[in-house]
C-alpha cells in the first residue's frame, strides 16, 4: 500500500513497463553487411561523437590477396600493447609466412581466425547490435572486407584497483584480501576458495542504458533451487536505466518495499561470500562494486563477523555475547537512561541519586533533551568524519571528543551523564559488524529515545514490541528474518550467540532449505593422544 | 504456545487476589480445577474442527444453524471479542497507571498499546505467532527467576490447613479463572490456518497445563509469602511479591523486569483478540480485512478509557459480569454447535481437501 502511494506521489506509472520493453535493442538482429565501407559507415554513425572509440583501418596483405580491414575498440578498456602484438602484428606481418594462403574472401576470414591470430579468446558475430555491445564491453572487433561476420577479440584490460584489505570489514585473523570493482576478479577470488565444478556463475545484464553485468554465484546442490530461481526472476524484473552499485540491486530485489533493516547482506570479503555459499546461500556479484550481496539474509547473520569462524569457538562465543550486549547498549542505553531518570527514579540507588540530583540542579534542559542533543552532536561528528579527507578527519575527532564533550559539561549545558551515555552508545555501535545494520540501530535508537521520553519504560517496551512486529513480518527471499529464533529451529542455534566448534557444525542452516543438509561426518573432533594410542 | 501467553498475561496480575478471597489457603488448587474449562473448550473446538477442517467458526456456524441464526451467533462473537479487547486494554491502563505512570493520561496508554497491537494484527496471524515464539521463552525465564528468588521468603505453614472448608470454595473460586482458560476458543477461528491440525489438541492441552501449572505456582508462592488474608487485599499480589523481593543489597526492584515482559505478552494478547474480533466482523459482512480494523481499534480505545469509572468497578465486571458471558461463548455455544451438527448430520469442507 505504502509502495503504491510513494510511486503515485513521485509520478511514476508502473504500467509503462510494457511499452519500454519493446525498445530494448538486445533482442533485435541487424545483420552485418559484406561490404566493409557499409559496415564502417553504420558503426561510425552508431558511435557518433564518441571520442574514446578508436577506428583503425589497415590492409591485410597475404601472399595471395590484399584485403581491407579495420578494428574498433574503446580506448582505455583494451590493452594497446596486446592489440599491436596479438592482433595487428600477425595480421600485418606474420600472415606472409602462411604456407597455403587463402584465395577467396570467405575462407580468408576463417583462416585468419584459425591460423593467424594469436588470441586466447576470440569469437565471431554477424549481428551489428551485438557487435556494438561487445565493443562497449571492452572487446576489440575486427571486420574484414567481404565477410559478413566480425571477429571479437577479448583484449580487455580494465584499469583496476589492486586487491587490498577490505576497509569496512577488517579482520585480525583471516585472509586480508577484499573484493575489488571488477566482477571477474571478484569471481576469481571466490573460485580460488571453492575449487569445485559445482560452483556456478551466471551472468545477467541489467540496466537499460548501463548494461551492468551481474553475476549470480551459487553452489549447485547446496543452494536451494527456489531461491536461485527467485533471484533470477527478480533480477529479470529490474527495468531501471542504470545500475551503478549493488545498493541499487539491493533495493530493487528486496522482499519488502520499505523497511528499516537490511534484507540483503552486503560484504566486501571474499571469504565471507565463500562461507555463505557453503551454507547454501546465493551470492550476487555486481560489476563495479566492491560490496557484493548475499541472499537470503537473517538478522543474526548481520551480527556475525567472518572472524568468528576463524577463532576458537570459545573465543568466538565470548565475542558474540559481547557483541550482543553491545547491540543492546547501542539500541537501548539512551532510552533506558532517559526512562530511569525521568520516570523511575526509584530504580537509582539512593547515594547515587543525590549526586545526580545535585549535578542536575542548575541545568536548563530536561534529560531527554540533553541526551537527544548529545546524540545528534555525535551523529554530526560521525558523518563529518566519514565525509572529510582522512587528514582533516582527525581534527574533527579532537574537536568533537574534547572540545564539545568537555566544554558542554563545563559550560553547564549538559550533565556529565548524557556525555557518558553517548560515548558508551557510540563505542557499542561500532562493534556491530555490518555497516547497514549499524545504521538501522542508530535510527531505532532515536525512535526508542522518543518513546522513552513520552512513557518511560512502558514506551520503551511498546517501541520494542513494534520493532519486533516489524522484524517478525520480514522475510528475505522466503527465509524468515528472525530465524532461527522465530520460527524456532533448535539445531540452528549452534551458530547464533554461540558458535560451536567446527567438529560439531554438522548440518547447514535448516531454513536455507539446502538439499544437502549434512556438512560433515559425525565425530571427527579431536581425540586425546593417550586415547588414540590405545586405539591404534 | 500461543495459548499459554494469552492466558498467562491476565492471570499474572489478578488471579491470586481473586481466588484467595474465596478459596483461602487452598487457592493454588483453583487453577487446576479452572483449567478443566479450558480443556473442555479445547476438546469441543477440535471436535468441530475435525468436522469442518477447512472452515472457521463463523463459517460453519452458518452451515449448521442456517444463515440467520449463524449470523446471529457471529454477531455475538464479535461482541465477545470486542468486549474482551476492551477489558484487556483497560487492564493494561489500570495496572500501568497504578504502578508506573500515575501521571500519564489513560488515553495515551490505551492508544499506544492499540497502535502496536493493530500494527501486529495488520501483519497477520503468522507474525503474531512468531512474536509469541520470541517472547514466550523470555516470559518463562522471568517467571522462573521470580519463583527462584521468592523461594527463600516462603513459609509453607501459611498453606495449611489444606481444603479447610471442603472442595466447594475452590470450585466457586474457579469461576473467574475458568473464563480465562476458555479463551482457547480463539483456536476455532484460526483452525484452517494451523499447520498440524491433528496435533492441536495435544499441543493445546500441554499449553493449558503449563499455564495452569505456572498459575498454580504463582498463587502458591503468593499465599506462602503473604498468607491468604494479605493476598486477597492486594490488587496485584504477584506484583507485590516481586516488588518485595530483594537479593542481597543490590538486586532490588525486580518488578520492573517482570512488568516489561508482561507488557510484551499484553501486546500479543490484544493483537490476538483484535484479530479475532476483526475476523468475525469481516466474516459477517464479507469485507476486506483492513477495512474494519481501524474503526474497531478506535472503538476499543475509547471504550477502554471511558467505560469504567474506577478499578473497583472494573474488578466487578471482570469477576461477576464477564465469566458468564465468557463461559457461554466459550463452552455453551460450541456444545450447542457440536450437538446441532451431529443431529443435522452436517459435515463440511471436504471439497477443498480434494483440490
Amino acid at each position: 500500500m505504502l509502495k503504491k502511494l510513494l510511486i503515485k506521489i513521485l509520478g511514476g506509472n508502473p504500467n509503462k513497463d510494457s511499452t519500454s520493453k519493446k525498445l530494448n535493442p538486445s533482442k533485435e538482429v541487424q545483420p552485418l553487411s559484406t561490404s566493409l565501407e557499409e559496415n564502417l559507415l553504420t558503426l561510425r554513425k552508431t558511435l557518433e561523437n564518441c571520442a574514446d572509440i578508436v577506428f583503425r583501418q589497415f590492409i591485410v596483405q597475404s601472399p595471395s590477396k590484399k584485403v581491407k580491414a579495420f578494428i574498433v575498440y574503446v580506448e582505455g578498456l583494451c590493452d594497446p600493447k596486446s592489440i599491436s602484438a596479438d592482433l595487428l602484428k600477425p595480421l600485418l606481418s606474420d600472415i606472409n609466412q602462411l604456407e597455403s594462403p587463402p584465395l577467396d574472401l570467405t575462407s580468408f576470414h576463417k583462416v585468419i581466425l584459425e591460423q593467424v591470430l594469436s588470441l586466447t579468446d576470440a569469437q565471431t558475430t554477424t549481428n551489428m547490435l551485438e557487435l556494438v555491445e561487445t565493443v562497449l564491453n571492452g572487446n576489440v572487433v575486427l571486420i574484414l572486407e567481404g565477410s559478413a561476420s566480425a571477429i571479437i577479440a577479448n583484449l580487455q584490460q580494465l584499469e583496476g584497483r589492486a586487491i587490498t584489505e577490505p576497509d569496512s570489514e577488517p579482520a585480525v585473523r583471516g585472509p586480508k584480501d577484499g573484493f575489488v570493482e571488477s566482477l571477474h576478479v571478484n569471481a576469481s577470488l571466490i573460485r580460488r576458495r571453492i575449487r569445485s565444478s559445482r560452483l556456478k556463475l551466471e551472468l545477467h545484464n541489467v540496466g537499460k542504458i548501463t548494461k551492468t553485468r551481474i553475476g549470480v554465484v551459487y553452489i549447485q546442490g547446496l543452494a536451494n533451487d527456489k531461491v536461485i530461481e527467485e533471484v533470477r526472476r527478480r533480477l529479470k524484473r529490474i527495468n531501471l536505466d542504470g545500475i551503478l552499485a549493488s545498493g541499487y540491486i539491493e533495493e530493487l530485489i528486496g522482499d519488502e518495499p520499505l523497511t528499516i533493516f537490511p534484507l540483503i547482506q552486503s560484504t566486501e570479503r571474499p571469504d565471507r561470500a565463500a562461507g555463505a555459499l557453503l551454507e547454501g546461500r546465493v551470492v550476487i556479484l555486481v560489476d563495479n562494486t566492491p560490496l557484493n550481496l548475499i541472499v537470503p539474509c537473517t538478522f543474526v547473520s548481520l551480527l556475525q563477523a567472518t572472524e568468528d569462524y576463524y577463532n576458537l569457538s570459545l573465543f568466538a562465543t565470548f565475542i558474540r555475547i559481547i557483541r550482543f550486549i553491545a547491540l543492546n547498549i547501542a539500541l537501548l542505553l539512551p532510552a533506558v537512561v532517559v526512562a530511569v531518570f525521568s520516570f523511575h527514579q526509584e530504580l537509582i540507588p539512593t547515594t547515587f541519586l543525590t549526586n545526580v540530583a545535585s549535578a542536575r540542579q542548575d541545568l536548563p534542559l530536561p534529560i531527554a533533551a540533553e541526551v537527544l542533543l548529545m546524540e545528534i552532536t555525535f551523529e554530526l561528528l560521525r558523518e563529518a568524519g566519514v565525509r572529510l579527507p582522512k587528514t582533516i578527519g582527525q581534527a574533527v575527532s579532537t574537536v568533537g571528543g574534547l572540545v564539545i564533550g568537555q566544554a558542554a559539561v563545563n559550560a553547564g549545558y549538559v550533565a556529565p551523564i548524557p556525555v557518558i551515555v553517548v560515548a558508551m552508545t557510540a563505542i557499542a555501535s561500532f562493534t556491530i559488524p555490518s555497516y547497514p545494520a549499524g545504521i538501522s540501530i542508530r535510527i531505532l535508537r532515536f525512535f526508542l529515545l522518543f518513546c522513552a521520553s513520552i512513557m518511560g519504560s512502558v514506551g520503551i517496551m511498546l517501541g520494542l514490541m513494534a520493532i519486533l512486529v516489524h522484524l517478525c513480518s520480514l522475510r528475505s527471499f522466503g527465509v524468515p528474518y528472525l530465524s532461527p529464533f522465530a520460527p524456532l529451529s533448535p539445531t540452528d542455534l549452534k551458530d547464533t550467540f554461540i558458535r560451536v566448534p567446527w567438529w560439531a557444525m554438522i548440518t547447514r542452516p535448516r531454513l536455507m532449505g539446502s538439499k544437502e543438509p549434512i556438512r560433515e561426518d559425525n565425530a571427527q573432533g579431536p581425540t586425546k593422544p593417550d586415547k588414540r594410542g590405545k586405539e591404534s | 504456545m500461543l495459548t499459554v501467553v494469552v492466558i498467562l498475561s491476565t492471570v499474572i496480575l489478578f488471579v491470586p487476589s481473586v481466588t484467595a478471597e474465596k478459596a483461602k489457603q487452598s487457592a493454588w488448587i483453583v487453577p487446576m480445577v479452572a483449567s478443566l474449562a479450558g480443556v473442555v473448550t479445547l476438546w469441543l473446538v477440535t471436535q468441530l474442527g475435525r468436522r469442518f477442517p477447512n472452515d472457521t467458526l463463523p463459517q460453519y456456524s452458518q452451515m449448521i444453524l442456517g444463515k440467520f441464526f449463524g449470523k446471529l451467533l457471529v454477531v455475538w462473537y464479535c461482541f465477545f471479542f470486542i468486549f474482551a479487547s476492551i477489558l484487556i486494554v483497560h487492564e493494561f491502563i489500570e495496572f500501568t497507571s497504578i504502578t508506573l505512570l500515575p501521571a500519564t493520561p489513560p488515553m495515551v496508554l490505551s492508544l499506544s498499546l492499540m497502535l502496536v497491537g493493530v500494527y501486529a494484527t495488520s501483519k497477520g496471524l503468522e507474525v503474531i505467532a512468531r512474536m509469541n515464539q520470541f517472547i514466550f521463552p523470555l516470559l518463562l525465564i522471568a517467571l522462573m527467576v521470580g519463583f527462584i528468588l521468592s523461594w527463600f521468603k516462603m513459609d509453607l505453614d501459611r498453606l495449611l490447613p489444606l481444603l479447610e472448608e471442603g472442595i466447594k470454595p475452590v470450585i466457586v473460586a474457579s469461576w473467574t479463572p475458568a473464563s480465562w482458560y476458555g479463551e482457547v476458543i480463539f483456536i476455532a477461528f484460526i483452525f484452517p490456518q494451523l499447520n498440524k491440525p491433528k496435533e492441536i489438541f495435544k499441543k493445546g492441552f500441554l499449553g493449558l497445563m503449563l499455564a495452569a501449572g505456572i498459575m498454580a505456582m504463582m498463587i502458591f508462592f503468593t499465599i506462602a509469602i503473604f498468607g491468604s488474608e494479605l493476598s486477597s487485599s492486594f490488587t496485584f499480589p504477584f506484583w507485590s511479591i516481586i516488588r518485595y523481593l530483594e537479593f542481597g543489597k543490590y538486586i532490588q526492584r525486580l518488578e520492573i523486569f517482570l512488568f516489561v515482559i508482561w507488557i510484551s505478552s499484553m501486546v500479543i494478547k490484544i493483537s490476538v483478540f483484535i484479530y479475532m474480533g476483526n475476523f468475525s466482523i469481516t466474516q459477517l459482512f464479507s469485507i476486506k480485512f483492513k477495512t474494519a480494523l481501524y474503526p474497531l481499534a478506535g472503538l476499543v480505545v475509547f471504550a477502554s478509557v471511558y467505560s469504567f469509572k474506577n478499578i473497583e468497578r472494573f474488578m466487578e465486571v471482570l469477576t461477576i459480569l464477564w465469566p458468564p458471558i465468557a463461559l457461554i461463548s466459550e463452552i455453551g455455544f460450541p456444545v450447542f454447535l457440536l450437538i446441532a451438527a451431529i443431529l443435522r448430520g452436517k459435515k463440511g469442507g471436504d471439497r477443498r481437501l480434494k483440490r
